[in-house]
């Protein structure tokens, strides 16, 4: 199945299925609203639990407002529930801690992720945040390709990745930021070591 | 009220700024610890190196997993060494390194690749010693938090740096490593200075078929209990395996090994090849052959008249085909564990190890 026959439904766009299916209505936080399989949502731990503790029921689906996920933007919860819709029924993988990690990427996986780099960061964040295992599996595994083969400099270039120093600089900064007076306690500190009096002991 | 509810438990994970909108290219810097551990997981021990070396943060996340690797052959031989990390069938990482002279003076060539027949590589030159660069790579597999399941030696010199390794790790009685099932493919680690070294098991295999394209391929094999002058750690069973191709069928293959029944191959193994019920019978017939079953396999007993000492056992089963020369009284052998075909067996043996031997020894399955 190619990423743009997937069954995931944008409401306005599409008609409503005729199956006798439960399909949940979920809102993405740019009020997009999605319909999405009872199965396709097994996927997802956290939406899983959260159906079912809310016991609806298809009447319920239609009548009360969409599930708001107000987390996530709707161009990257239309990837994940497309993800979710084309590996419905799917087996959803136990991790044994085993590391490296061995995951292949299907063509379809690839294809989904053929995005850019801070989409994919966001469907990153938006599969372990709603706990989809393996879409968290293929995707991180996708970041992970992007390193491969790369020196440490070129990994800088390509992460963007802070060095020590950068990161003492930013840290100090976001401290002074934070909490002027614990800078002025500071400096009050390094002037009595400076004049040689142990004040605080 | 529900919609407070929902939120609440959706909002548990991560704070909001995490999904604010952001263009521009990947920022590790802001992805929260357990997503950089999550991908660091994911990557290959290349890229774990690399990344160890960009911060303190960095180093500390790869540091954190306790990393098992597979396979790892090394080899090495006057002025060469190189070093295979299989990681699995895909994630390979081969380094070669080669001593060469510029000019009067030594340098190392490196080559890189991805692949355990070392095609593809990419090639830089260092300017120090073969030893050093030698030293500074067995570092990758010296971390305290990497175990080892099977290494593969193919020692024929004695470079200090692996000398080194191999008496710090695996050195009899106190090596730390020692579920490491150390496998050598030669038996010129006695040349190599490994006398302390303890040695699971030494699998030969000679290379000299040359017409590998067609054909199904028979394992010929004799295993041999000696142990090499002044090797003084514990030395495991050594088996010597010849490849040759099985250009005829079960039947005529038996007749030949009938007729040379005093030769030195006590072994031979065919993977994958299947005969059928019919066949056996016809088989059973041909040769007055006893037939008993074991399991899923079948076992034809055949006595030669001529030779009244020794009978062959010929086990088929779906796996293909083992054919054991053995003494008139002796029953025929079974492993305890797994199948009667070893690590030729693509079947039942899915481990990264024998998939290694298998492929480069072009036996078939995988």
């Amino acid at each position: 199945m190619s990423v743009e026959n997937a069954p995931v439904v944008d409401v306005d766009e599409a008609a409503i299925p005729v199956e006798k299916k439960m399909y949940y209505r979920f809102e993405s936080n740019d009020k997009k609203e999605f319909r999405v399989s009872e199965l396709a949502i097994q996927q997802s731990e956290t939406l899983n639990r959260l159906v079912e503790a809310m016991g609806y029921t298809s009447e319920d689906v239609e009548n009360k407002p969409a599930i708001a996920i107000e987390n996530i933007d709707g161009k990257t919860l239309k990837l994940v529930f497309q993800w979710c819709e084309h590996h419905k029924g799917e087996a959803i993988p136990v991790d044994d801690g085993s590391v490296p990690k061995i995951v292949e990427i299907p063509e379809f996986d690839a294809k989904l992720m053929d995005i850019d780099n801070g989409l994919l960061f966001k469907l990153i964040w938006a599969a372990d945040y709603l706990n989809i295992v393996q879409l968290l599996n293929v995707s991180c595994k996708k970041v992970a390709n992007m390193a491969q083969g790369k020196t440490p400099a070129q990994l800088r270039r390509v992460y963007l990745l802070p060095s020590d120093e950068e990161d003492e600089a930013a840290k100090r900064a976001a401290q002074e930021a934070q909490d002027p007076r614990a800078r002025e306690v500071e400096e009050e500190f390094e002037e009595r070591k400076r004049q040689g009096g142990n004040s605080f002991f | 009220m529900l919609r407070r509810r929902i939120q609440e438990i959706l909002s548990r994970k991560f704070p909001r700024w995490v999904f604010d909108d952001r263009t521009g290219p990947l920022d590790w810097s802001v992805l929260p610890m357990e997503m950089k551990r999550e991908i660091v997981k994911h990557a290959d021990i290349r890229t774990r190196h690399s990344l160890r070396q960009c911060s303190h943060q960095d180093k500390q996340i790869v540091d954190s997993f306790k990393i098992s690797l597979p396979f790892v052959r090394i080899e090495s031989d006057h002025n060469y060494a190189s070093l295979m990390i299989c990681e699995s069938r895909t994630q390979i990482l081969k380094v070669l390194l080669t001593r060469k002279k510029f000019r009067f003076r030594r340098k190392t060539v490196v080559q890189i690749s991805d692949n355990i027949a070392g095609e593809k590589y990419e090639e830089f030159c260092k300017n120090e010693d073969l030893d050093v660069v030698l030293q500074s790579l067995l570092g990758i597999i010296s971390w305290i938090n990497i175990t080892i399941d099977t290494l593969n030696l193919d020692l024929k010199y004695p470079h200090d740096a692996i000398t080194k390794y191999l008496d710090i790790h695996y050195r009899q009685c106190f090596g730390p490593r020692r579920k490491t099932r150390v496998i050598c493919s030669s038996m010129e680690f006695s040349c190599a200075q490994v006398h302390f070294l303890p040695i699971d098991e030494t699998r030969i295999i000679s290379d000299l078929v040359t017409n590998w394209q067609s054909g199904r391929l028979m394992m010929a094999g004799k295993k041999y209990n000696i142990v090499p002058m002044g090797h003084f750690a514990e030395i495991g069973q050594i088996a010597f395996w010849k490849p040759s191709l099985l250009e005829c069928n079960l039947g005529a293959l038996i007749s030949g090994i009938l007729w040379k029944m005093a030769g030195e191959m006590v072994y031979y193994y065919i993977p994958g090849l299947e005969v059928t019920e019919a066949e056996q019978q016809e088989l059973a017939r041909r040769f007055e052959a006893v037939v008993r079953r074991h399991g899923v396999v079948n076992v034809l007993s055949i006595t030669d008249g001529a030779d009244v000492e020794r009978k062959l056992y010929v086990k088929i089963s779906t796996c293909g085909v083992q054919i054991q020369k053995a003494g008139i009284d002796e029953d025929p052998r079974f492993p305890k564990e797994g199948c009667m075909l070893d690590w030729m067996c693509s079947k039942c043996d899915k481990s990264v190890k024998s998939w290694y031997f298998r492929t480069t020894n072009r036996i078939k399955g995988d």
